[in-house]
């Protein structure tokens, strides 16, 4: 009995909570993906939760100054982020000044986009596959460029990592954003890119670009005939960009496991599956706060380590 | 020499001022590189320097006789010393609040404060110019502490009190209709995410 | 034909009930949030989001389009009412149109601004309705030289902005390049002047700057003019443009629609150049360019007519190549995929009814805006009746209130204060702030494409001036310098030779 009651206040914290609106925190501008994923979500989070959930755009400093905001609010459950690749596993190596533990000031709760990097050519490119494209590379030393969406992106990630393995040497020209870079590509002023799926997919359809391969281990459903870079010779290329839920550290574990839950059933759903699915993000195969957590600790060491060797800075 | 423009005296002054600023600073601390490949200090350090001449010009200007032999007046109701002084009190106190560990949102409101207090004695012809500024920053740093309520009352009332003309029953219903419609349009309408109550009321009973 | 054909399925989708449901709440949306200070249609679009996923895509992109070129009429409400620019591209209204209502001529300005924002409007969905595609392949051929090229075009047009010393606006546009260099480095990624500030690292904003040395600089100077500030309501005249007004608008409008609509293509600052530039075009060819700053009509019709074409052609890039003009085309973009479509060359084709149902939708919008802004006139100027005790108030509320929205930080309203400081500053000295705001908006523009360039090209200067585009603008650069300084050197001359003769 005594057990029981002593028991209850923490059943009783526990389903409590949420009792007042939560806050999403996006930290990158309106409009983006990051943004619309956590605008997708909020509704459906709404609902299951019974309380709104409010998306609060914090943009800044590549995504940090949201990020470390949640990190350093109350572990209260009513504030979360949108943690992604940026601020989670690239940044903390770019800026010298980093403000906060990606992995141990976080409690990471639940993955929610996937999206592969596919690696385009402009179609005056003499290159069909992936080996033509390197003996292309090979044979104009320093003449070829490839454009990424900004200094520090898995694209441009992504391209270093690529000259690393095939011992090429091609010109990094950073723009502000994926699409300036897609229309230099377009015209023909950088020959390659390293774009992500969903920005890349409709010039790809298209026929304006040529698809050569996709950057993770496993073929997308959307373009099924083109190779992985893996498949083509660089073995273990596994690069993603990712975003998911994301609470302060001390955050009790009844919450981090609801939340958990919740999203999981949310991006499960037919409705958000499918909207997500139009953003190129297949299901992820990370589904449990521990997983997820385990996850970012990977990708911190990996592009802790690409960032390292690019010797790319935010000063 | 005598000054026969003060404002292009003063604005010469500042040009040159902000320009070697900006040429400096980018040469010590960021990379030139060269005229092909242009480093990050290329493009500020040419701009600084551009605006280092053209305000010395503007300066030079400054001392030679104007058309119609007429001396411009400049009439501004501070001198360079007060808004060193006023610049002055912000940057210590924002250093005071990080070293005090308290965040940085009470120094600012304290700055403004000092600042406000200081220049109504001292300046008062500057009343509108510090109170408004006040008033805004006052808005935004007690944003989270006080909500959309505490804010506005602090930007309404100050501001006013910066105008010539205010009675505090006109005040007080001004404000009143605007936390109406701020509500109605940006918290309800736009769903800003706006904290309406002060952060100390756990459950705020509007939504 | 196959565009009477086009036009007329665009016309069947939208003139159904829902879509004109659909579009006039957009409008109304836009205007409203364009006459807001400081919230703009990206944020209410982003907020939008979730109501569209229920939407089918025409509806949805039928209201978020009113929503944008919604706001571009709304924002020169409040540029001509209060001198805040509502929108980026309102800035260049500021100039004349305020001054025009301080003159009691508020009525004309805006009747001006919204029936030439409606022509502009309507010329420029024709343009877009006729020659999308090939205008989108005449986008594609603006690289970096070419960029460039076009920006140094555009600031030595800044100068011509400024009514007072040439040397002193001239050091404004390179203090606002230099602000806008305040950030990160595009091309390097090494943070630049941000002190350690993390919410310096992607620059300052455009719309703090804007409303705190448009708005919170002047409310700070008519309150300083005590009794001495010219009430507006004393002279209010007309509350529609004479006929005169009308005689002498009519051509800064065709010319304002032509540059709008040219400039408007181009990804990325295109429709602010086209209200800078069309500005600029009509004080360099007015016959009493001296007018100018002091409350010429033209100075109000041009650019607005040029934002507003502007924001309608800048839905080419987007409905043909699916590249986005702008952030709030990116937003457009990213709605568009959540639903399924996938915006790019395939489109047009694909769905037809998408594209011309939009276009269509585009006249009809611009007819509900004039339609509901005209006789709004008199209800703004009404407004200007009101004491100004209530009225700065109010003003500096929803100027906070649209700042702090931005980004949710209070560092962004300590800027905007600063700024106001900054801008009464200025004021007092004489230095003018359009300049400066040219120069702020287009500076981080041309570093980044003056060294992309390079990069490119491997460091070669002379392909500045190698590629047709941007040889053409380089020259007319050149001429336009000198036109700008012969004028100030001959003044020079005059009163030294009057000097001299003394």
């Amino acid at each position: 009995m005594l057990a029981a009651a002593l028991l209850f206040p923490a059943l009783a914290g526990a389903q409590a909570w949420p009792s007042r609106p939560l806050h999403l925190v996006a930290p990158y501008a309106p409009g983006g993906p990051v943004d619309l994923s956590a605008r997708l979500l909020a509704p459906a989070l709404q609902q299951a939760l019974g309380q709104p959930v409010v998306v609060e755009n914090k943009p800044g400093a590549g995504g940090n100054l949201g990020a470390d905001f949640v990190a350093k609010s109350a572990p209260d459950g009513y504030t979360l982020v949108m943690g992604a690749i940026a601020t989670h596993a690239i940044n903390p190596t770019l800026y010298a000044n980093f403000p906060y533990d990606p992995v141990r000031d976080f409690r990471h709760i639940a993955l929610v986009v996937q999206v592969p990097n596919v690696l385009v050519v402009n179609n005056d490119v003499p290159a069909r596959s992936v080996a033509g494209l390197i003996s292309f590379i090979r044979k104009n030393p320093g003449k070829i460029d490839f454009a990424s969406g900004s200094s520090g992106s898995t694209g441009h990630l992504a391209g270093e990592l690529f000259k690393q393995v095939t011992a090429t040497d091609m010109q990094h020209v950073p723009y502000k954003g994926s699409a300036p870079a897609t229309a230099d590509l377009l015209a023909g002023r950088v020959h390659l890119m390293f774009d992500n799926l969903a920005s890349a997919l409709p010039n790809i359809r298209a026929g304006k670009v040529r698809a050569l391969a996709v950057t993770t281990l496993r073929r997308t459903a959307f373009l099924n005939d083109i190779p992985t870079l893996d498949e083509s010779g660089l073995k273990g290329f596994d690069l993603t960009t990712w975003w998911g839920v994301m609470a302060p550290a001390k955050t009790p574990d009844a919450v981090v496991e609801r939340l958990a839950a919740e999203i999981g059933r949310a991006i499960d759903a037919p409705e958000l599956r499918e909207r997500l699915r139009a953003m190129g993000s297949e299901t992820p195969a990370v589904r449990t706060p521990a997983q997820f957590t385990a996850f970012v600790e990977r990708e911190r060491k990996i592009y802790g380590e690409l960032v390292r060797r690019s010797g790319a800075k935010a000063d | 020499m005598k000054i026969k423009s003060p404002k292009d005296f003063w604005s010469g002054l500042m040009f040159v001022a902000v320009g070697v600023f900006f040429a400096v600073w980018a040469i010590i601390y960021y990379q030139m590189g060269t005229a092909v490949r242009m480093g990050p200090a290329y493009f500020p350090t040419v701009l600084g320097g551009l605006m280092a001449i053209l305000g010395a010009i503007v300066l030079a200007s400054s001392f030679a006789p104007r058309a119609g032999g007429k001396k411009e007046k400049l009439e501004m109701p501070f001198n360079i010393v007060d808004l060193g002084i006023a610049i002055g009190v912000f940057i210590v106190l924002g250093y005071a609040a990080k070293l005090a560990g308290i965040s940085n949102d009470y120094g600012m409101l304290a700055a403004a404060a000092v600042v406000s207090v200081l220049s109504v004695r001292y300046r008062p012809e500057t009343r509108p110019l510090v109170l408004i500024s006040a008033g805004c920053i006052a808005y935004g740093y007690l944003m989270k502490p006080l909500g959309l309520i505490g804010a506005t009352a602090a930007l309404v009332y100050v501001s006013a009190f910066g105008g010539h003309e205010y009675k505090w029953k006109e005040v007080t219903i001004l404000f009143a209709v605007l936390i109406l419609f701020s509500w109605l349009v940006f918290v309800h309408g736009l769903t800003l995410p706006f904290p309406l109550c002060p952060q100390f009321i756990e459950n705020c009973p509007i939504r | 034909m196959e565009i009477l054909n086009n036009l007329l399925i665009g016309f069947q989708v939208a003139m159904t009930w829902q879509h004109l449901l659909y579009a006039f709440i957009g409008v109304i949306l836009g205007t409203l949030i364009g006459v807001l200070p400081g919230i703009g249609p990206v944020a209410t679009i982003a907020m939008l989001l979730p109501i569209t996923f229920n939407l089918s895509p025409v509806a949805a992109l039928i209201m978020l389009a009113g929503i944008y070129y919604g706001a571009q009429y709304g924002g020169s409400t409040t540029a001509i009412l209060v001198n805040i620019p509502g929108e980026s591209s309102s800035v260049v209204t500021c100039l004349d149109g305020y001054q025009m209502a301080r003159q009691g001529r508020a009525g004309p300005a805006l009747a001006v601004a919204a029936l030439g924002s409606f022509f502009a409007g309507c010329v420029a969905t024709l343009i877009i309705a006729v020659a999308a595609p090939p205008l989108a392949e005449v986008a594609l051929k603006f690289g970096p030289s070419e960029y460039f090229s076009l920006m140094v075009f555009g600031l030595v047009a800044a100068t011509v902005l400024a009514h007072g010393s040439l040397i002193k606006a001239i050091a404004m546009v390179v203090l606002g390049l230099l602000l806008g260099i305040i950030g990160t480095d595009v091309n390097s990624g090494v943070l630049r002047f941000t002190f350690d500030i993390p919410e310096l690292s992607d620059g300052i904003g455009f719309v703090i700057v804007a409303m705190g040395m448009f708005g919170t600089a002047e409310i700070i100077g008519n309150l300083e003019l005590k009794d001495k500030r010219e009430i507006f309501t004393s002279k209010v005249t007309h509350l529609y443009p004479s006929k005169e007004d009308l005689k002498r608008v009519w051509g800064p409008v065709l010319r304002g629609t032509a540059l709008g609509s040219f400039l408007g293509i181009l990804p990325g600052g295109g429709a602010l150049l086209a209200s800078f530039g069309a500005y600029t075009l009509e004080k360099k060819i007015s016959r009493n360019p001296g007018k100018f700053g002091k409350g010429a009509i033209e100075g109000v019709a041009a650019p607005e007519s040029a934002n507003n074409a502007g924001a309608q052609t800048s839905f080419i890039p987007m409905l043909t190549l699916g590249i986005p003009s702008n952030a709030v085309m990116a937003l457009m973009i990213g709605a568009l995929m959540i639903q399924g479509i996938a915006p790019g060359p395939q489109v047009m084709n694909e769905k037809p009814q998408l594209f011309w149902g939009l276009i269509a939708s585009m006249w009809i919008g611009n007819l509900m805006l004039v339609v509901l802004n005209l006789p709004l006139i008199g209800m703004w100027v009404k407004l200007l009746t009101v004491p100004y005790r209530y009225l700065y108030p109010s003003i500096l509320v929803f100027m906070a209130i649209g700042v702090f929205s931005l980004s949710n930080n209070p560092f962004d309203v300590l800027i905007m204060a600063f700024f106001g400081v900054f801008g009464y500053i200025c004021v007092k000295l004489e230095c003018e702030p359009a300049p400066l705001i040219l120069g702020f908006i287009l500076g981080p523009l041309m570093e980044e494409n003056l060294r992309r360039a390079m990069l490119l090209s491997r460091g070669d200067p002379f392909v500045f001036f190698q590629k047709p585009i941007s040889l053409g603008f380089m020259v007319a650069s050149a001429i336009l310098l000198v036109l700008v300084a012969l004028p100030a050197i001959r003044k020079k001359r005059d009163e030294a030779f009057v000097e001299e003769a003394k």
